[in-house]
C-alpha cells in the first residue's frame, strides 16, 4: 500500500467512482487526469461496456466483482483495507489523512464483491475509493462534489419554429446521459452535471414534430443551444387545460372549445363574457333576462341536466374557481323589481364584470368528458378563463376607448281600446271596454277604436337613449426570467329606462319646481371598475411561478320596479294614458359588488433518475362582498300621495349585505418517461379543493326617519341572517399513453369528499378517451395526403356530478321564542322551542351525469379549411329535486325533502367548420360557422316519485300554465290547458268568456330552450389586412317562448287593426278563468326561429407614419354595431330574452324588455 | 420606460435564493394535503344552520321538549282555521258540529270549502286530487308531535340529565296521544314513519289501527316511570292509556288504568291571546270572538237523525251562546245558510271556550269515572249508574264558565243560571234511570260522555268505537240521511278519514287504507 504521494503523477488513469453518484472532486489536492476519468455510471451499469468497449474498463469491472474471502476485525481503515484489497490481488494507494482516521473498523461479508467490501468499510468514514486500472484503489476523503472539469452544463431552449416563441411543456430527453427534463414558461431548461461528451436530445411535444438533435456538454462548461420545433400541419396544437395537466388539444379525445379573446378583441365588438361565450362556441346557449344594462345571462352548455341543482357551469379564472352570482335574499328583490320575473335567482352573473379585454383566451370544458377532474360540480363543463400575462420586452402601454349609443325598438304593438258605453246610468264612454265587461253586459261597445303609441312620442315615452362606454389601459413587460402585467378598466352604462317627461314635469312641479334626482330620471344604470396586477417569475431554472391580483367594483341600479313599470306601461291597460304610478319611480334599487381574486401558482418541473417531474400548487380566493339596497325616501312621493300605507309617504328600506367566498387549492404532481421506445406515459395525479362560504344578513323597515334610511323602533320588518357553505375536495389521477405521436389514450380518476355527500358517499368520477391522427398513419391514402393536413377521430367517456344542497343531507332545527306553556310545565311560561325544518336525506346523492362523445377534425389545402364535427349523449341519473314530504314523517307541507328522483339525457351535436376562401395580401376573407343541436328530456322517473304534473312543492294540484318536469319531456317544459274551441253562441259578433272551451289537463306546448342554435362569422380583411371588417350573425331555432305582450294586447280585445278576429278574441277569453272552466295562455305561446345581426365591426390599423406622430408603436380605430337587425317568425320585440324565469333552470320567455341595438366606435393605442 | 431595466436584477440574482423553493413549497403542500378530505370539506357551524351537532345541550334538550309540547297545542286546537285541530276537524264529522257552508257552484272548486262540506256529510273519498288542508296538516301534526316528542326524549336523556324525569314522560305521553289519535281518526292503514338516529328518515307502510294502539300503549307504559313530581303529566298520561284500552275493548283494563285520576283532574292547553306566535293561538272556535266569518258551524242538535240534540237540549254542559242570524260581518262563503236555520232562527255558538286565547280542555277527571262505568255495564255489575248519577249531581265543570258577552249575541239564551245554581257541581240535571238491557246503557253512557266531553276531541273515538267494538252499525250511531233541508245530497258512510292522498303519491311503501271500516 502506498500514499498518493508516491503515486505516479501523469500516469494514464481511469478513475471511477465506488461511491453513489460520486465523482473525484475538483477540489482534491492532487490533480487527477481528468481525461481518463470514467463516468460512474460506467461502472455502475453493467451496460456500460458495451457503450465504450474499452477493454481496460472492462478488466477494472472483474477486478470489482471478484469475491472477498477475508475478515477484518477491529484494525485500523488503512490496514483493513489493504487486506481486503490485496485478497483480490489488488493494491491500494490513500492520502496520509487517512492515518489520522482513528475509529477502528470489522469486516466480515464473506463472498461479498471487492466493490460492496470497499463500500461497506468506507461507509461513514468521509472517505470515498478510486480504481487506477488495471488493479489499484486509490481512497481520499470524500467531497461530495462534482467534478467541473469532468462534467459540464447545457441550457437548452426550445422554441416554436413558426413565431420563435418558448414553448413551455417541451419533453427533453438525453438517453445516453439517463436524463430528462420539461421545458418551463419560456421554454428552457439546464441540464447539469452531464459528463463531457456528445449526446443526442430528444425533443417531443404533441402537435409538434419530434426533434433529434446532438448537442456536446464541455466539461466546466455550460454550453447552450435552441431546438426549434416544427409545426405539426393542424390547428390542433393549442395547449388546453382538459384536466391535471396542460395538454395539447391534438392529445386530448374531448371536444374543448377555445377562445381566442385577444384576437377577436382586436376586430370584434364585444361587450361581455356572455356575449363571448354566445357567439363562438358551438354548444352553447345564452339566454339574456332583459335588454336592460346589468340584466343577467344564462348560460348552458349542451343543455340543462339538472332539475334543481345548478345549471351553470363551474368557471375558473388562473386556475381558480370563482363565484359566479352572489345570490342573496336581497339581489332576488332587487332584480325582481327589475327585470319582471318572479324573483327566484334572477340575479346577475359576476363573470360579466369582468372586462373582456383582460382575457388572453376562454377554453370551455362542454361537459364530464372533460371535465371529470374537477368533480363533484362540474357535471355542467368548465369554463376557464386565462388572463393575459406580461411579455419580456419593452415595457408596452395599451390605452383604449369603446363608446356605444343603446338604441331600444320602438317597434312593440302597442294597446289599442275598444270603446263603448255603459247600459245605464253614466253616460258616456266606457274606457274599460274589454271581452269581460262585453260579457257580463256592463260595456256595450260603439265600435270605436282608442289608441296611442307612446313610444312615437319622446315626451310621452319611457325609453331614452342609452350608452355603455369604457376606457382601459395595460401596461405590460419585463424581462426575460420576470414579467409584469397591469391593466385598469372603467365601464359606464346608462339604461334606456327613462322616466317620460311629462311624468317629470308633472311631478316637478308637484314638487314646487324641485328637480328630480338623476336616479329616478333614469333608472337604471351600471358601472364595473376593475384593476389587475399579474407578475410572472422564473425562480430557478426548472422552476416558476406567478401571482395576481384583481380587484372589481360594480354598481347596479334599476329604480323601483324601474324596468317592470316601463314594460306595464308599454303594454298594459293604461297605455293611452301618460305614464302614471309614480309609485313606480320614487326609490332605488341597487347593487354594489366589491370583488377580489387573487391567484398565487408555483411550478416545478425537477427530474428523478431519468423520468421528467411536474409539480405545481395553485392557490386562490375569490371574495366578493354585496350591498344591495332597496330604498324609498321617506316623503320622496309627496305631495303626489298621501296615504300612509304608501311607502313613498312613510319611507322603506329593504336592505342586505352577503360575503362569497371561494378559496381554491389545487395541487398536481406527476411524471413522464419512456418505458418503450414507441410509447411516452406522462402521469399526473393530485388534489383539487374549493370550498364556498356565503353569508347573508339583510333586513327590512318602514316608517324611515325623514331623509335618513334608517327605521323607526317600532317599525323594523324581518331581519335574518342566513349562511351557506359548500366544498369539494378530491384526489384524482391521470395516466395518459401516447404511443408514436399518433395515438393518445388517457384514463382518469377523481373520488371526491364533499360538504354535502356525507361520510359514506365518495363518489368516483371516471374517465377515459383517446385521440388517433389518422392521417399520420401509414395506410392514409397518398391521394388524400396532398390536401388533407390532419384527420383526427377521437372519442371520449366521462362523468362528473352535481352535488346536493348544503343541507339535503343534515336534519335542521329552528329555533323559535316564544309562549311554551303546556299547562303543567315546571318550567317557564315563555321560552324557546325547537323545531324540526328538515328531516335531511343521508341517502340523496350527488347527481352524476356520464357523457360519451365522439368526432373528428379534418384540416385540409393547408390549413386553409377546417371541419370539425361531434356527437354528444348526456345521462343525467339520480336527478335531485325537492320534494314534497309524506304526512307519515310529521313535516311541515311546505317542507321539502331532496331526493333523488329521476333520469335525464340530454344529446346532439355540434359541427363548427372554418375556410379561408380568399388569402392573399390584398384581400383575405375568412368564414367561421357552426350549428349545434341540443335536447334534452326527463327520461325515467325512480319508483316512488311523485308525479311532477300532478303534484308542485307543496302537495298542491297544478292550475294554470305551467313550466314543468315531466317525464318524458325536456326540462321545463311549457304546459297550457289546450283551447279546444269557440264559437260565438249568442251571435253579437264577441267571442265572450262563456264562448270557448278548454281542456281539463295540461298538454305539452314546447321548450323553452332552442333545439338548435348556430353562429356565422364573416373576416373581411383588406389591405394587407389594415382594415378589418367583422359580421357575426346568430341563429336558433325550436325556442318556445311566451308572447306576454301579445296577451296583453288582447285584452283589450284588439289586433292591431280593428277588433281582433274571432280567434284573438277567443284566445284572450280562453285567458281568462270563468266559473269552473280553467284559464289558459294556449294561444300566447310561439315557436320561434331567429337570425340575428348579432355584431358588425369595421376596424382600421391607423397609418405607421400617423402612428409615429403619435409616438406609438400601433393604433387601431374601430366602428361597432350590435343586435343590428332580427328576422324572425316571433310576433313579439325579442325572441331571445326572458324576464319571467321561475326559477334557475325554467328560461321561460315573457314579456321581455328588448336588447338594445348599439352603434359606436372604439380606438386603441399601444405605446 | 425603465420598469424593464430595473427589473434585471432578477436575472442576476433570483436563482441562488430561490433555488429549490418551488420544490419544497411543492412537497410540504402535498403532504398537507394528505390530511384527511374530509376535515377539508366539512361545513359544520355554518351560519344560520342548527344541525344535530348543535343540539347536544341541556339548553337544547329543553327546547325540544317545548318543540314537541308545541304540535300537542297546535294539533288538538288548531293553528288557523285551515286546520281547525282535532276538535274541529271530529266535531265536523260527528254530531257536535254543523254545517255552516252552503257549498255552491262558485265556491265548490275551492279545496277548503269541498273538504268542509265533505267533512260535514261523512263523505271522503281516499283518491282526492286537490290536497285537503285539514285532512293533510292534522296528519302531519299528529306525526310531527310524534317525531318530535321521540327526539325530545332521545335529547332529555342524553343530555339534561338535571331536568325532571317528568319531562321525559310527558315526551312518551304526548307521543302516545298523537299515535291513539291517529288510530282514532285515521281509516286503518297508517304509515308511522321515522326520522332514524343517524340522520334522514325512513318512510314506512301502513298498518293496523290496532297495530297502532299498541304502539301507543308501550308509550304510555314507558312514560310511568318517569313521572315524580307532575301529576297532571300523570293523569294525562293514564286517561291516554285508558282511552286507547277502551278503543281495543278492553273494558276492564282501561278502569283499572284511570282509577287513581280524581274527578276534578282538568288538562288544559293554554293558549295566548297577544299571539306571541300564531300556533299559540287557537282559533279552533272563534264564534264568540270579533272573527264570526271563520265560524263554519254551529253546535249540532239532532243532524243526521242520530245526532243528540246538544243545542236544543239546554244541557248545562253545553253552553252556549246565540247569534242572532245573517250576521252583519258575514262573508259570502261563511254566511248562515237558510236552510240551516230558517230566517229568524238563531243560530249557536259554544262558550266551552268564549276567548280565543283561553286554555282549552283536554282531558278531564270525569273521563275516569266514565270509564269505570262502562267496565261496570260490560262487567255486568250495577255501579255504573251510580257513577253516572253522582257525576249529574256533584262532578266539576272546569273551564267553561262564559265570562264575557259578545256584543250582538242575545244573552237571554246563556243558560249559566243553571250552572251556577248550587254548590260543587252541575244543579239541574235529573238522575238518569236504567233502562234495562246492556245496548241501552252503552247508549245513555255514550250520550253522557257526549255531553260531558263536548268538544274535546273524543266524539268521534266514541262513535267509533260504538261501531268497531260494539257492533252498531254505522248508520245507527253516526249522522245519517238527508244533509238537513240541503237538497241535493245525503250523509255518506264513512267513519273514519283516509290517510291523506298525499300519502300514496310520496311515500313509497304506502298502498292506502287497509280498511275503511270503523
Amino acid at each position: 500500500m502506498k500514499t498518493l504521494k508516491s503515486l505516479p503523477f501523469g500516469l494514464p488513469a481511469i478513475a471511477a467512482s465506488l461511491a453513489l453518484g460520486m465523482v473525484p472532486s475538483a477540489d482534491a489536492q492532487e490533480p487527477y487526469n481528468s481525461l481518463y476519468l470514467q463516468p460512474v455510471a460506467s461502472l455502475a451499469q453493467p451496460g456500460s461496456e458495451k457503450t465504450t468497449g474499452r477493454t481496460d474498463v472492462k478488466r477494472t469491472a472483474n477486478i470489482l466483482d471478484r469475491r472477498v474471502d477475508v475478515s477484518v476485525v477491529n484494525s485500523n481503515l488503512v490496514d483493513a483495507l489493504q487486506t481486503i484489497v490485496e485478497s483480490v490481488d489488488g493494491k491500494v494507494s490513500h492520502t496520509d489523512d487517512i492515518k489520522n482516521y482513528n475509529k477502528r473498523v470489522s469486516f466480515s461479508k464473506k463472498g461479498s464483491s471487492l466493490k460492496e467490501a470497499i463500500s461497506t468499510l468506507l461507509k461513514g468514514t468521509g472517505f470515498e475509493a478510486y480504481l487506477v486500472p488495471p488493479g489499484e484503489i486509490v481512497v481520499r476523503r470524500s467531497t461530495g462534489k462534482e467534478s467541473a472539469q469532468d462534467t459540464g452544463s447545457i441550457r437548452i431552449t426550445v422554441k416554436d419554429a413558426s413565431n420563435n416563441k418558448g414553448l413551455l411543456g417541451v419533453s427533453l430527453e438525453m438517453k445516453a446521459a439517463n436524463r430528462a427534463l420539461v421545458t418551463g414558461d419560456n421554454g428552457s431548461v439546464v441540464f447539469r452535471g452531464i459528463p463531457a461528451g456528445t449526446y443526442e436530445v430528444i425533443a417531443r411535444r404533441i402537435g409538434f414534430s419530434t426533434v433529434r438533435q446532438e448537442v456536446k456538454v464541455v466539461a466546466g462548461e455550460v454550453g447552450s443551444i435552441e431546438i426549434r420545433l416544427p409545426v405539426m400541419a393542424t390547428s390542433l396544437t393549442e395547449v388546453v387545460t382538459a384536466g391535471a395537466a396542460e395538454r395539447a388539444k391534438l392529445e386530448v379525445g374531448t371536444s374543448i372549445a377555445t377562445i381566442d379573446v385577444a384576437e377577436i378583441m382586436k376586430t370584434t365588438p364585444v361587450s361581455s363574457v356572455s356575449q363571448l361565450l354566445a357567439t363562438h362556441v358551438p354548444g352553447i346557449t345564452a339566454i339574456a333576462g332583459s335588454g336592460g344594462v346589468g340584466s343577467p345571462t344564462r348560460i348552458r352548455i349542451r343543455g340543462n341536466t339538472s332539475i334543481e341543482g345548478n345549471n351553470e357551469p363551474i368557471y375558473i379564472i388562473d386556475g381558480v374557481r370563482i363565484s359566479n352570482d352572489v345570490s342573496t335574499q336581497q339581489s332576488n328583490t332587487i332584480y325582481a323589481g327589475v327585470y319582471g320575473s318572479s324573483g327566484m335567482n334572477d340575479f346577475a352573473q359576476r363573470i360579466d364584470d369582468i372586462d373582456p379585454n383582460m382575457i388572453e383566451s376562454i377554453e370551455v370544458l362542454k361537459g364530464p368528458t372533460a371535465s371529470t377532474l374537477y368533480g363533484s360540480e362540474a357535471a355542467n363543463g368548465v369554463i376557464i378563463i386565462k388572463t393575459k400575462r406580461g411579455k419580456a420586452g419593452p415595457t408596452r402601454w395599451t390605452i383604449r376607448a369603446d363608446h356605444r349609443e343603446l338604441i331600444q325598438s320602438k317597434n312593440y304593438a302597442y294597446g289599442q281600446r275598444l270603446s263603448g258605453y255603459y247600459p245605464t246610468g253614466n253616460a258616456g264612454i266606457n274606457p274599460t271596454c274589454n271581452l269581460t265587461s262585453i260579457t257580463n253586459g256592463s260595456c256595450i261597445p260603439t265600435g270605436d277604436i282608442l289608441g296611442f303609441n307612446m313610444l312615437q312620442d319622446d315626451r310621452f315615452s319611457p325609453l331614452g337613449r342609452g350608452y355603455t362606454q369604457s376606457f382601459g389601459a395595460n401596461v405590460d413587460g419585463g424581462v426575460e426570467k420576470l414579467q409584469f402585467s397591469l391593466s385598469l378598466n372603467r365601464t359606464n352604462q346608462l339604461g334606456n329606462a327613462k322616466l317620460p317627461d311629462v311624468n317629470r314635469e308633472y311631478i316637478e312641479n308637484a314638487r314646487g319646481g324641485k328637480k328630480l334626482d338623476n336616479d329616478i330620471v333614469r333608472p337604471n344604470a351600471r358601472n364595473v371598475n376593475n384593476a389587475s396586477a399579474r407578475i410572472n417569475g422564473i425562480m430557478t431554472d426548472n422552476s416558476d411561478f406567478s401571482i395576481q391580483a384583481t380587484f372589481g367594483q360594480s354598481y347596479m341600479r334599476a329604480g323601483n320596479n324601474g324596468m317592470t313599470g316601463v314594460l306595464s306601461e308599454v303594454r298594459g291597460p293604461n297605455d293611452i294614458a301618460p305614464v302614471g304610478g309614480w309609485t313606480d319611480w320614487n326609490g332605488t334599487r341597487s347593487q354594489e359588488v366589491k370583488k377580489f381574486t387573487g391567484v398565487a401558482v408555483v411550478n416545478a418541473r425537477p427530474q428523478w433518475r431519468g423520468i421528467a417531474l411536474n409539480g405545481s400548487g395553485t392557490f386562490g380566493l375569490d371574495f366578493n362582498l354585496n350591498d344591495d339596497v332597496f330604498y324609498i325616501p321617506r316623503g320622496s312621493c309627496t305631495p303626489l300621495c298621501t296615504s300612509t300605507s304608501d311607502r313613498g309617504v312613510t319611507g322603506y328600506v329593504n336592505a342586505g349585505r352577503a360575503s362569497d367566498n371561494v378559496r381554491t387549492i389545487r395541487l398536481v404532481g406527476g411524471g413522464a418517461g419512456s418505458p418503450v421506445d414507441f410509447a411516452r406515459i406522462d402521469m399526473r395525479f393530485g388534489m383539487d379543493y374549493s370550498k364556498n362560504n356565503k353569508w347573508n344578513l339583510y333586513g327590512n323597515a318602514s316608517g324611515l326617519r325623514l331623509g335618513q334610511m334608517f327605521y323607526a323602533a317600532n317599525t323594523v320588518g324581518t331581519i335574518q341572517d342566513i349562511g351557506d357553505a359548500r366544498a369539494t375536495a378530491g384526489w384524482f389521477y391521470e395516466p395518459t399513453v401516447n404511443i408514436r405521436n399518433k395515438l393518445f389514450l388517457t384514463v382518469g380518476l377523481r373520488a371526491d369528499y364533499g360538504s354535502a355527500l356525507g361520510d359514506q358517499v365518495i363518489p368516483k368520477y371516471p374517465k377515459w378517451n383517446g385521440s388517433w391522427i389518422v392521417s399520420e398513419e401509414t395506410f392514409f391514402p397518398e391521394s388524400f395526403r396532398s390536401f388533407v393536413d390532419v384527420f383526427r377521430v377521437r372519442f371520449a367517456y366521462g362523468q362528473a356530478g352535481i352535488m346536493p344542497t348544503s343541507n339535503a343531507r343534515v336534519r335542521t332545527y329552528s329555533m323559535s321564542s316564544g309562549f311554551v306553556n303546556d299547562g303543567d310545565s315546571p318550567l317557564t311560561a315563555t321560552g324557546t322551542y325547537a323545531q324540526l325544518t328538515g328531516p335531511g336525506n343521508l341517502w340523496v346523492r350527488p347527481e352524476r351525469t356520464k357523457e360519451y362523445e365522439g368526432g373528428f377534425e379534418i384540416d385540409f389545402l393547408n390549413q386553409k379549411y377546417g371541419l370539425d364535427v361531434t356527437a354528444f349523449r348526456k345521462e343525467t341519473k339520480d336527478a335531485i329535486q325537492g320534494s314534497p314530504l309524506a304526512g307519515s314523517i310529521g313535516a311541515f307541507v311546505t317542507y321539502q325533502s331532496k331526493r333523488n328522483v329521476g333520469h335525464i339525457s340530454n344529446s346532439g351535436f355540434e359541427i363548427s367548420g372554418y375556410a379561408l376562401a380568399i388569402d392573399n395580401p390584398n384581400i383575405t376573407y375568412k368564414l367561421n360557422a357552426n350549428i349545434s343541436r341540443a335536447a334534452n328530456k326527463l327520461t325515467k322517473r325512480d319508483p316512488g316519485v311523485v308525479s311532477f304534473i300532478s303534484l308542485n312543492a307543496s302537495g298542491d294540484m297544478y292550475t294554470g300554465n305551467q313550466t314543468l318536469v315531466v317525464e318524458g319531456y325536456p326540462l321545463f317544459s311549457r304546459f297550457a290547458y289546450e283551447l279546444l274551441g269557440f264559437s260565438d253562441v249568442n251571435g253579437d259578433g264577441y267571442i265572450d268568456l262563456n264562448e270557448v272551451r278548454v281542456g281539463d289537463s295540461l298538454v305539452y306546448v314546447g321548450s323553452p330552450q332552442p333545439k338548435f342554435s348556430g353562429g356565422i362569422n364573416h373576416t373581411i380583411g383588406l389591405l394587407n389586412n389594415k382594415l378589418m371588417i367583422n359580421a357575426n350573425f346568430l341563429y336558433t331555432r325550436g325556442q318556445t317562448q311566451f308572447n306576454a305582450f301579445n296577451k296583453s294586447q288582447k285584452d283589450n280585445i284588439l289586433a292591431g287593426q280593428g277588433v281582433g278576429s274571432l280567434q284573438e278574441q277567443a284566445c284572450y277569453a280562453a285567458s281568462v278563468a270563468n266559473g269552473n272552466r280553467r284559464a289558459t295562455d294556449w294561444c300566447f305561446f310561439e315557436s320561434t326561429n331567429t337570425l340575428r345581426f348579432e355584431a358588425l365591426g369595421i376596424s382600421f390599423q391607423v397609418p405607421q407614419h400617423l402612428v409615429k406622430r403619435m409616438r406609438a408603436a400601433s393604433a387601431r380605430v374601430s366602428l361597432n354595431a350590435n343586435n343590428l337587425a332580427i328576422w324572425s317568425n316571433y310576433s313579439g320585440v325579442d325572441p331571445n330574452v326572458n324576464t319571467t324565469q321561475v326559477n334557475l333552470n325554467g328560461m321561460e320567455a315573457g314579456a321581455a324588455f328588448a336588447r338594445p341595438r348599439e352603434l359606436g366606435f372604439s380606438f386603441s393605442v399601444t405605446f | 420606460m425603465t420598469i424593464g431595466k430595473n427589473l434585471k436584477f432578477w436575472n442576476k440574482r433570483q436563482g441562488a435564493k430561490l433555488r429549490g423553493a418551488a420544490q419544497l413549497a411543492t412537497l410540504a403542500l402535498l403532504g398537507l394535503s394528505a390530511c384527511s378530505l374530509e376535515n377539508l370539506v366539512s361545513t359544520d357551524g355554518e351560519p344560520g344552520r342548527i344541525d344535530p351537532e348543535g343540539m347536544k345541550t341541556e339548553e337544547a334538550a329543553v327546547a325540544l321538549f317545548y318543540g314537541a309540547v308545541q304540535p300537542f297545542r297546535l294539533v288538538f286546537a288548531g293553528q288557523y282555521t285551515t286546520d281547525g285541530g282535532i276538535v274541529r276537524m271530529t266535531s265536523m264529522f260527528t254530531d257536535e258540529m254543523m254545517s255552516g257552508v252552503t257549498p255552491d257552484a262558485t265556491s265548490f272548486p275551492n279545496a277548503q270549502t269541498s273538504e268542509i262540506y265533505q267533512f260535514f256529510t261523512r263523505r271522503i273519498p281516499e283518491d282526492q286530487t286537490y290536497r285537503r288542508v285539514m285532512q293533510e296538516n292534522i296528519f302531519r301534526n299528529l306525526n310531527l308531535l310524534r317525531n318530535q316528542a321521540s327526539d325530545g326524549i332521545n335529547a332529555l336523556v342524553k343530555y339534561a340529565p338535571q331536568q325532571p324525569r317528568d319531562l321525559v314522560g310527558h315526551l312518551h305521553s304526548l307521543k302516545g296521544w298523537s299515535l291513539m289519535w291517529l288510530a282514532e281518526i285515521y281509516c286503518s292503514g297508517i304509515p308511522i314513519s321515522e326520522y332514524l338516529g343517524g340522520g334522514g328518515y325512513e318512510y314506512l307502510p301502513g298498518i293496523s289501527s290496532d297495530s297502532v294502539y299498541k304502539l301507543a300503549l308501550i308509550q304510555f307504559d314507558s312514560a310511568m316511570p318517569y313521572f315524580k313530581d307532575s301529576l297532571k303529566y300523570k293523569y294525562l298520561a293514564m286517561v291516554g292509556k285508558s282511552r286507547v284500552l277502551l278503543n281495543r275493548g278492553e273494558f276492564a283494563k282501561a278502569a283499572e288504568a284511570v282509577q287513581t285520576v280524581p274527578t276534578d283532574f282538568v288538562f288544559k292547553n293554554p293558549y295566548n291571546a297577544s299571539g306571541v306566535s300564531p300556533s299559540m293561538i287557537a282559533t279552533v272556535w272563534s264564534s264568540n270572538t270579533s272573527n264570526p266569518e271563520n265560524t263554519i258551524g254551529t253546535v249540532g242538535d239532532r243532524k243526521g237523525i242520530n245526532g243528540l240534540p246538544f243545542a236544543s237540549s239546554r244541557d248545562p254542559r253545553i253552553p252556549l251562546v246565540k247569534h242572532p242570524t245573517q250576521h252583519t260581518s258575514y262573508s259570502t262563503v261563511y254566511k248562515i245558510p237558510a236552510w240551516l236555520f230558517p230566517t229568524g232562527s238563531p243560530w249557536f255558538g259554544t262558550s266551552s271556550r268564549p276567548h280565543i286565547a283561553q286554555e282549552f280542555v283536554v282531558t278531564k277527571g270525569v273521563v275516569a269515572r266514565l270509564t269505570e262505568a262502562e267496565a261496570s255495564i260490560n262487567a255486568g255489575t250495577n255501579t255504573w249508574l251510580t257513577i253516572l248519577n253522582t257525576l249529574r249531581t256533584t262532578g266539576s265543570f272546569s273551564g267553561t264558565k262564559v265570562d264575557t258577552v259578545v256584543s250582538g249575541t242575545d244573552t237571554t239564551f246563556y243558560l249559566d243560571t243553571l250552572w251556577n245554581a248550587g254548590t260543587g257541581g252541575v244543579v239541574g240535571l235529573r238522575p238518569l234511570t236504567d233502562p234495562g238491557n246492556k245496548n241501552a246503557r252503552i247508549k245513555l253512557l255514550y250520550d253522557e260522555r257526549a255531553y260531558w266531553m263536548y268538544f274535546t276531541g273524543n266524539r268521534q273515538a266514541d262513535l267509533r268505537r260504538l261501531v268497531r267494538v260494539y257492533g252498531i252499525p254505522q248508520n245507527q250511531v253516526y249522522p245519517t240521511g238527508p244533509v238537513s233541508v240541503e237538497p241535493f245530497r245525503t250523509y255518506g258512510d264513512d267513519t273514519n278519514i283516509p290517510v291523506p292522498y298525499t300519502e300514496n303519491a310520496i311515500n313509497p311503501s304506502y298502498t292506502g287504507c287497509i280498511n275503511r271500516d270503523a
